[in-house]
């Protein structure tokens, strides 16, 4: 039996149509969820006092400091290493078996499960250079978890850069580094400021690297070889060690919030970066 | 007068094993215009990337015989400093996808000497000397890639004479281009070649003609003749310029 194709065509809109209703669908309950189980417990208070009796009581103060120290740390450490990387595999190599296995390896660092990178992190930084239980254990950690995204990004944003704009700059007689830094990385930016974007959304929302390497201390880390908790973790452990679900809507609400933020930022400045140089 | 800005002695470039150039003895003289013209393929535009080195970024180059410009190997010279002396503009108009100013100052910025109020007194000058400071004198902050094809390509013009060469290389400037704003590059070139040295390669025979003092027609990778223009196209010794130029082949 053949179906009508005009019949086929409007069953196919009303599918596709069908699926992306889902997806947004899925979306907007999730977000729905955590605002009506979280919203009662948000307030100052709740942001900007620190948890009392394991979360329990009082706020996640701490856990948001946690949370920002290591993000900010991490995307300072990654991106020069990400970015440079990139740079030297478009810029300063031609194809070849070298380059072909860098790239292998930062695919599959990519697909690598998080809680490997935990692993990794607790026995070489926190054991092996007994940085012990720390923000820089999980900045190191997070660092390595996230190159690959920044340095895949870079590389398809200044691949895009055309050829020609490279071959003007060296008939304006700059060299090989002037044009990279003058002319390639501002035409790349949108793009690499992407990659450090999707990072920053996966650093924030981590938790298995994270518990292994930063530990999960609720004090106010002071220093670099402090242990200190971030938000994912605090939302982790309050609902797994069944502490206070209603704390633990309220983090998540606040933790969905700031990458909502965060993600707004980004396109702030990513417009304005776009609309400097186009 | 009529010393030899550029020249070259037994030229020979190869592709890999394709042999691109074949023993070319060309010269041109200073303040002057001069064309290369001849079908595509010919080698006339790999001859004019002799002289900035540009085809240095081509993979799989060598060449043997000497280019010289002001009669020095372009050997000894270190090669910032030669393409910062010899200039060039492109087929497609390629201004950066950057604001008008900053497409001027770049190569002040690349060379150390920018200061905010030389930059302004260098880039009015280089503007006005192609005509664009009056369209665009308000302008400055606006996207170059915004302009017509023919404002990119006099912006073009314009931002390589910030960094001052003495010799400009044109490849095919004017292909972008409509005929109206082709005539209008060319009167630009007349009246640059006052202060430069110019060489053109161009697709386009009445070009030759019209703006260029000296034309040269390339076949195959060989210079086949090399004399002034009204010469070359009124009195052509080799038949095979004859046969380009009254349009039998090419």
């Amino acid at each position: 039996m053949r179906i009508n194709p005009r019949f086929a065509d409007k069953l196919v809109k009303i599918a596709l149509n069908g699926q992306a209703f889902f997806t947004v669908w899925i979306l907007v309950a999730i977000v729905a969820v955590i605002c009506v189980k979280g919203l009662p417990y948000v307030n100052l208070e709740f942001i900007f006092s620190s948890p009392v009796d394991m979360g329990r009581h009082g706020g996640i103060f701490s856990t948001i400091i946690g949370t920002v120290l290591l993000v900010i740390l991490s995307i300072f450490v990654a991106t020069p290493l990400g970015v440079g990387t990139a740079i030297f595999l478009t810029e300063y190599t031609k194809e070849s078996v070298f380059t072909k296995i860098i790239r292998f390896g930062v695919e599959s660092l990519a697909g690598i499960p998080s809680i490997l990178y935990g692993l990794f992190g607790f026995i070489f930084f926190v054991i092996k250079l007994r940085m012990g239980w720390s923000l820089l254990a999980g900045v190191f950690t997070i660092t390595i978890m996230i190159l690959p995204t920044i340095i895949r990004t870079s590389e398809e944003a200044i691949k895009a850069v055309p050829r020609n704009l490279r071959i003007v700059s060296y008939s304006l007689s700059a060299t090989k580094w002037e044009t990279v830094t003058k002319v390639v990385l501002p035409s790349a930016a949108p793009g690499i400021l992407t990659g450090i974007m999707l990072s920053i959304g996966r650093a924030v929302g981590e938790t298995a690297a994270v518990i292994f390497t930063m530990g999960s201390s609720l004090r106010l880390p002071t220093s670099l070889m402090e242990s200190g908790r971030t938000m994912a973790v605090h939302f982790y452990i309050l609902a797994r060690e069944g502490i206070s679900m209603q704390k633990a809507y309220a983090t998540a609400l606040v933790l969905v919030l700031s990458i909502l933020f965060i993600n707004i930022i980004a396109y702030y400045i990513m417009n304005r970066v776009v609309s400097k140089y186009s | 007068m009529n010393n030899n800005v550029l020249r070259t002695d037994h030229l020979n470039l190869y592709y890999g094993t394709f042999h691109a150039l074949l023993d070319v003895d060309f010269h041109a003289f200073g303040k002057s215009i001069t064309a290369l013209i001849g079908p595509s393929g010919c080698g006339k535009s790999t001859l004019l990337r002799c002289f900035n080195r540009m085809n240095d970024l081509v993979d799989d180059v060598k060449l043997t015989g000497g280019i010289f410009v002001k009669e020095k190997s372009i050997e000894e010279v270190d090669i910032i400093e030669l393409r910062k002396r010899v200039g060039m503009v492109f087929q497609r108009p390629n201004p950066f996808p950057f604001s008008v100013y900053e497409n001027m100052v770049y190569g002040l910025k690349i060379h150390g000497i920018s200061s905010r109020r030389r930059n302004e007194e260098v880039v009015e000058r280089c503007l006005k000397a192609v005509g664009l400071w009056d369209d665009l004198k308000d302008k400055l902050s606006l996207s170059a890639l915004s302009l017509s094809e023919e404002m990119k390509q006099r912006l073009c013009i314009a931002r390589l004479l910030t960094v001052e060469p003495e010799i400009i290389l044109l490849d095919e400037p004017c292909s972008a281009l409509d005929p109206i704003a082709t005539l209008r590059i060319e009167e630009l070139m007349i009246e640059l070649k006052q202060n430069y040295t110019i060489l053109i390669v161009t697709h386009n025979m009445q070009q030759a003609a019209r703006v260029s003092d000296f034309t040269g027609f390339m076949l195959l990778g060989e210079l086949v003749e090399f004399g002034s223009t009204s010469e070359i196209f009124t009195s052509p010794k080799d038949e095979r310029t004859e046969g380009y130029i009254t349009g039998r082949f090419g």
